[in-house]
């Protein structure tokens, strides 16, 4: 059925919206035709956010952990996070459908930054909206995104993060509609919005496919961290259709009682959240539960439709790492390697280092999808 | 049509009784029972924040099921709530639970009707309302007219809840043209809240809905309410 991805997917929004991402899917479609629009991304992807991005071959910790650790190097974009690729497209979409205004929803505030950032270069009017909770822990990034221009408004309402961030932003759209787009940060939302962002976050995937094939070889098992679950699907798909272990990899918070976690497909069923039928983390009466991570972009009780098919079928496992354990991989990659990764993909690090003995003498490739100076106040403060 | 917007057992269930006691004696023909969900994102920040409060106090889809089969009252029931919320019961028996205690129809805000067909095809048979916007398209309008069960919500501003009843002349073009061609009532709804607005809301439409103003007076008490509620009544 169009706009699901096997059972889930769909558009449950206000139907005040149903024009606007209708216009949306249109538009989408003339810009994958369009080769100038085509030409124009790639140029920006390339001279401006720093793509092709590298594979890091981890020597150190390999040897430390007994398995060879291949890093896809998404950290060392422009605002440090795989954000951007999917905010310089959607942020050219924008212009393409003659609006002038993106709006947005942040939880780490990397997408917030990325947004702001692409408003900046291509012009446009830009609102970010931030849970108070985020605001507050993600503190730099709040500066950032001022510093970039846009205006970002805290949001008081509900638990204070990421999902009343996109409760808020869906308000702004529902209003603004005729001259506004919203630049959802993840592949969640009504159709076509988790397309739209899998399709500018699957370079990560082509371009590491590439490498491999070149070196002659595919890793064992992709390993990425899911909230929404946008660096994921972005590195899943160069690999999906190959005999390749791919893992994502959910926050596990403190355990495994209500609201200690953010355990989505692992512990949620399906439901109807933000636009879309998938797995969600709600009570008997239909309520949304509270989550917990130590990291604000994985704080979010719902995820992306195309996960919820891949679970499903089985061909992604998706498995959870504490926030104790994110935070001891946080710490080993940057004694063992100078790399500081953001706390959403140290938690697909510490999958793996907790699960040394599984990944013996096997070739893994973990999608580094940030990087972690925003983290440092929560790290060296011993956490939240 | 004049209908009311009231969340089920807010502020407290016996207030919520009253109000619908009232709004029958001031001439009302439908209430529309809210179940509140933990994310509206068709709501202002008033209806928000009651819904969160309604929750807190324990206000389910189960609870206001029951109230609806102790209704002894005599106008319509209508059923106004987010997609998920009637996921969670299950929608097959969501549907044959509501039939039973006699509601009419059910408005989910967040299930736009080009997803009727989802929730159809999962067995929810109660009549599901139709939404008509300012944005509505030519297309859309086509469909509207087919439609043949309950009546057309004709959402008035883009926006939430809460916010000014104005329509601009391209959606009151709109509003004539449903009422005109369409085989069910038109209902407005979204931002009406003063006597003036349920006047201009009847001459453009069958009938008008009012939400949010309707919780804000009773939470400021059953008197305020009531008067108002008489007041726009007689309209």
């Amino acid at each position: 059925m169009k706009g699901f991805y096997g059972r889930y997917g769909g558009r449950f929004i206000p139907e005040t919206l149903i024009p606007a991402v209708e216009e949306l899917e249109e538009a989408f479609e003339a810009f994958k035709k369009d080769k100038e629009a085509q030409r124009e991304l790639d140029e920006l992807l390339k001279s401006y956010a720093g793509r092709p991005t590298p594979i890091t071959y981890a020597k150190r910790m390999s040897e430390a952990y007994g398995f060879e650790l291949y890093l896809k190097r998404e950290d060392l974009l422009h605002t440090g996070a795989h954000k951007i690729n999917n905010t310089l497209g959607q942020a050219m979409l924008t212009k393409f459908m003659g609006k002038r205004r993106i709006i947005a929803e942040t939880g780490a505030g990397q997408h917030g930054v990325a947004t702001a950032t692409a408003a900046a270069l291509l012009g446009l009017e830009c609102v970010i909206y931030m849970g108070a909770v985020d605001a507050q822990r993600q503190a730099p990034n709040v500066k950032r995104m001022k510093l970039l221009g846009a205006e970002v408004r805290i949001v008081e309402e509900g638990s204070r993060t990421l999902k009343d961030a996109i409760n808020a932003a869906l308000k702004d759209w529902v209003t603004n509609v005729k001259t506004t787009h919203y630049l959802i940060g993840s592949v969640v939302g009504p159709h076509p919005f988790p397309e739209i962002v899998a399709y500018f976050q699957s370079v990560i995937g082509r371009e590491a496919r590439a490498h491999f094939e070149e070196k002659g070889f595919y890793p064992d098992a992709v390993v990425a961290c899911v909230g929404g679950g946008s660096n994921a699907v972005g590195i899943f798909r160069g690999f999906v259709d190959l005999d390749v272990e791919l893992i994502g990899v959910e926050a596990g918070g403190t355990g495994d009682n209500l609201g200690e976690h953010a355990r989505t497909l692992g512990l949620g069923k399906p439901g109807i959240l933000h636009g879309a039928f998938s797995y969600l983390l709600y009570d008997e009466n239909g309520q949304v539960l509270p989550v917990h991570s130590v990291s604000a972009g994985l704080d979010y009780p719902g995820v992306g439709p195309e996960h919820a098919h891949l679970k499903d079928t089985g061909r992604v496992e998706y498995a959870y790492c504490r926030d104790e354990d994110a935070l001891f991989a946080f710490k080993e990659l940057s004694r063992l390697e100078g790399i500081i990764p953001a706390l959403e993909s140290s938690h697909a690090l510490g999958f793996l280092l907790k699960h040394r003995e599984r990944f013996e003498g096997k070739k893994v490739l973990v999608n580094l999808s940030g990087r972690g100076d925003k983290d440092l106040g929560i790290v060296l403060g011993g956490g939240l | 049509m004049k209908g009311l917007y009231l969340i089920a057992g807010y502020p407290d269930f016996e207030t919520f009784s009253r109000a619908v006691e009232i709004a029958e004696a001031a001439g009302f023909d439908f209430i529309e029972v809210g179940i509140p969900f933990s994310d509206p994102v068709a709501d202002g920040p008033f209806l928000t924040k009651a819904a969160q409060e309604a929750i807190k106090k324990g206000v389910s889809f189960e609870r206001a099921l029951d109230w609806m089969r102790s209704y002894k009252g005599s106008l319509k029931l209508y059923v106004m709530t987010y997609a998920n919320v009637l996921w969670a019961m299950g929608l097959e028996k969501a549907s044959k639970e509501l039939e039973k205690v006699g509601v009419e129809g059910v408005i989910v805000a967040d299930l736009p009707n080009s997803e009727h067909g989802f929730f159809k095809s999962n067995g929810f048979s109660l009549p599901l309302i139709s939404f008509a916007t300012p944005e509505s398209r030519r297309k859309d309008i086509k469909e509207l007219e087919k439609v043949n069960e309950g009546f057309i919500y004709f959402v008035s501003v883009r926006g939430t809840t809460g916010g000014r009843f104005n329509p601009d002349e391209e959606t009151k073009e709109k509003i004539l043209h449903l009422k005109n061609h369409c085989k069910v009532p038109v209902v407005l709804g979204f931002g009406i809240s003063t006597k003036e607005d349920a006047e201009e809301a009847l001459k453009l439409a069958h009938g008008f809905v009012i939400g949010t103003e309707a919780v804000r007076r009773l939470s400021s008490g059953i008197k305020d309410f009531e008067s108002w509620c008489f007041e726009i009544g007689k309209v």
